[in-house]
């Protein structure tokens, strides 16, 4: 059985809104990562591989089996959408054994599934707690070990860290990580720290467009040169803003340091070329696609 | 295993305690003290065998036309549209019409009745005795003097009435459907009892005959109440937000919906079958020397309530599937209310009515001729109830595949664009 996710030549409308375009991928095995800014239709697509939405045109085949054979991909797939929760009067144990039921598990096989994945979760305490009682980072990772109850091929998360504090992101990011060793996990997100840390392919939506697909070292590599660092006065801070992509500002006492793209060594300014960061790679690409950098927007 | 799941869903849900209770209460209230005292045959020394409706036009046209007279003098006209009181005012050129008939079937003219002032209503009112403690004492009614005329049929007396009715408006006291039981009510002979009381007490019909009475007061509820807990449930998965974790589960719509509706309809069979044991119980210890056949008045409850349950979890089910929850229960509402109102107490059963209504221990043989409507009519919505199901996973299906862009969707675009 083929262990990708293909995607061609897909197409999807929300009304007048082309809400996917002509959108080609080819995700492996591993951790995927898709990012874009909130709107680019990422949850589209995580929901159209989750079965959820329908695509107008293309084709998708998740490990062979086309996407409109829904029962086989939904048997196939374990999702966790950016917006949920669970029944709040239920536990823990019981959210995961109705879940697993709705899976169509045998009732032993759901027992020592949710065993396995409380622990892997880290929410064995919590197991016969009220889903209502839990903390935003536990229902997340609540979350996840729903997604792998019936052992999927193929592990959906949209923003899963989204809300999350520095500690719970870490420690969600690992897990991630972890799982994606056998199946093809697919992280979809707009914070590029998530993706520089756990994955090696990526993919950058904007309106519905794949901009960029490649590895994160290959996105790397396109923003080589073109970021550069100075330090400037409060006054020539403006002119620089209007001049160039201002990606980063620190406050050094009476100067600012800052970090911004541009094309061609700067001219208006003294800038020293240094080497960029997934996020400025990422801000790059973008600029690069003619996409609106501006603060206003 | 999905139901029993399903089950503990729905009995852990606060809309069932709240559907329970009024169950018990409503059980409590309207039907248990008919356990209290078992239906004595009637003796032949008895003076009194209770009232019955019956047509007489000799009681029946005097009794008529002195209350049309009172209500013309009083100026108001009551009248139950839709089962509830309304005091109706009538302007002049109707008045003129009430005195026309008035006069058509009497001899007192318009002129005499405008003119007679020392009208009374009558009826019990209060008053303080010598001691000042409040007293209820009864005044007759004051009426000027009339006779009625002798060359009037009872057929154009009828006629009259219908006129009387349309010019008061639906569901007056002159109507054809209330004429009767308004104003014929005649003292029941011993022989009336007796054969009353004899086809109330045949083996195979008393336990029924209760469990009409019995089913009479739950249909009631039944026709509305399981709303509140369907409509309640059916927004679980989206109020909890487990929506989305659902829809990409491996189970069938199908299976999913027709699992949960069982489900429903089962759970709040459960305080139905409670209260049916405790009628059963109950029967049991008021006649312990009869035969009580079980099985034919579980049959009998279960045709009449069952299709009740399940046509309102079907109605529900759809409306908030399709549309949403507040327009499924104002849906219900409605219809409750109408079929509610179109109904008598006893005698009204039709094939298309959702409230069936037998308000009476006896009467067994008009039952029995309005038999065949009783079957026809539960049939008939047990088997709508699995149709609308049907849309139900129909629809469930469209919207898990994003398919379904209806008003619920058009909905939801709208509040995300307000929010934005």
């Amino acid at each position: 059985m083929e262990n990708e996710i293909k995607i061609s030549q897909v197409n999807k409308f929300y009304g007048k809104k082309h809400a996917l375009k002509d959108v080609d991928l080819v995700i492996p095995q591993g951790m995927f990562g898709l990012l874009g800014r909130n709107g680019a239709g990422k949850t589209t697509l995580m929901k159209t591989l989750a079965t959820l939405l329908g695509k107008q045109s293309g084709e998708i085949r998740v490990c062979g089996v086309p996407i409109e054979n829904a029962k086989e991909i939904r048997g196939m797939i374990g999702y966790l959408p950016q917006d949920f929760s669970m029944y709040p009067l239920m536990t823990v144990y019981e959210c995961l054994d109705y879940l697993g039921t709705l899976s169509g598990m045998a009732k032993r096989d759901r027992k020592e599934r949710i065993e396995l994945l409380i622990k892997k979760v880290n929410l064995n305490e919590q197991m016969h707690t009220k889903v209502k009682k839990l903390s935003g980072g536990m229902k997340r990772r609540l979350g996840i070990a729903q997604a792998l109850l019936h052992d999927p091929g193929v592990l959906i998360v949209d923003e899963p860290t989204a809300g999350l504090d520095p500690e719970e992101r870490i420690r969600f990011r690992n897990l991630l990580c972890e799982v994606a060793e056998e199946r093809i996990v697919i992280l979809s997100t707009h914070i590029v720290g998530d993706i520089e840390a756990t994955c090696e392919n990526i993919a950058i939506m904007n309106e519905g467009e794949i901009l960029w697909r490649g590895t994160v070292s290959k996105l790397l590599e396109n923003a080589r040169g073109k970021v550069y660092t100075a330090n400037v006065n409060k006054q020539q801070l403006g002119e620089v803003k209007a001049a160039y992509i201002v990606i980063g500002m620190l406050k050094q006492g009476e100067n600012i340091n800052i970090r911004f793209i541009s094309d061609k060594r700067p001219e208006k300014i003294y800038g020293t070329e240094t080497e960029p960061n997934c996020e400025d790679a990422y801000m790059y690409c973008l600029y690069q696609n003619g996409c609106s950098l501006n603060e206003e927007d | 295993m999905l139901f029993l799941k399903e089950c503990k869903k729905t009995i852990c849900s606060l809309t069932f305690v709240l559907y329970a209770a009024v169950i018990f209460a409503m059980y409590v209230s309207q039907f248990a003290t008919e356990l209290d005292a078992p239906i004595r045959r009637p003796s032949p020394e008895n003076s009194y065998y209770g009232s019955i409706e019956k047509e007489v036009p000799e009681v029946l046209m005097p009794a008529a036309v002195e209350s049309l007279i009172s209500e013309y003098l009083a100026g108001s006209y009551t009248a139950y549209p839709f089962m509830f009181y309304k005091e109706v005012k009538l302007k002049e050129s109707d008045t003129v019409k009430i005195a026309e008939i008035i006069e058509e079937l009497t001899d007192i003219t318009k002129s005499e009745l405008d003119h007679f002032t020392e009208y009374e209503a009558g009826g019990y009112y209060g008053q303080t005795d010598e001691n000042g403690n409040m007293i209820m004492a009864y005044k007759d009614k004051v009426l000027p003097e009339y006779h009625l005329s002798e060359d009037i049929s009872y057929e154009h007396f009828k006629e009259l009435m219908t006129q009387a009715d349309e010019i008061i408006g639906k569901g007056s006291k002159y109507s054809e459907k209330y004429l009767v039981s308004n104003f014929s009510t005649v003292p029941m002979t011993y022989e009336d009892a007796l054969t009353e009381y004899e086809e109330l007490m045949d083996e195979h019909n008393f336990a029924k005959a209760y469990m009409r009475l019995y089913c009479d007061y739950l249909g009631i509820d039944l026709a509305i109440i399981p709303i509140f807990v369907c409509v309640g449930l059916w927004q679980m998965d989206k109020r909890s937000r487990m929506e989305q974790l659902i829809y990409s589960r491996k189970i069938s719509s199908a299976k999913l919906i027709i699992t949960r509706y069982l489900a429903l309809v089962c759970c709040m069979a459960v305080p139905v079958a409670l209260t049916f044991f405790h009628v059963m119980m109950g029967l049991h210890n008021l006649y312990p020397e009869k035969n009580i056949y079980f099985g034919e008045a579980a049959g009998l409850v279960i045709m009449w309530l069952l299709p009740s349950i399940t046509i309102v979890v079907s109605v529900g089910a759809l409306i908030s599937e399709l549309l949403s929850p507040l327009l499924a229960i104002f849906v219900q509402g409605v219809w409750w209310y109408v079929a509610l109102g179109k109904n008598e107490l006893t005698g009204s059963i039709t094939k298309y009515t959702l409230v069936i209504r037998h308000n009476n221990l006896g009467k067994t043989r008009l039952f029995r001729e309005q038999f065949h409507d009783f079957i026809w009519n539960r049939t008939g919505y047990f088997i709508l109830s699995i149709i609308l199901i049907g849309l139900v996973i129909f629809v469930y299906e469209k919207a898990r595949k994003g398919n379904y862009d209806g008003k619920r969707n058009l909905w939801k675009n709208n509040r995300r664009k307000f929010k934005v």
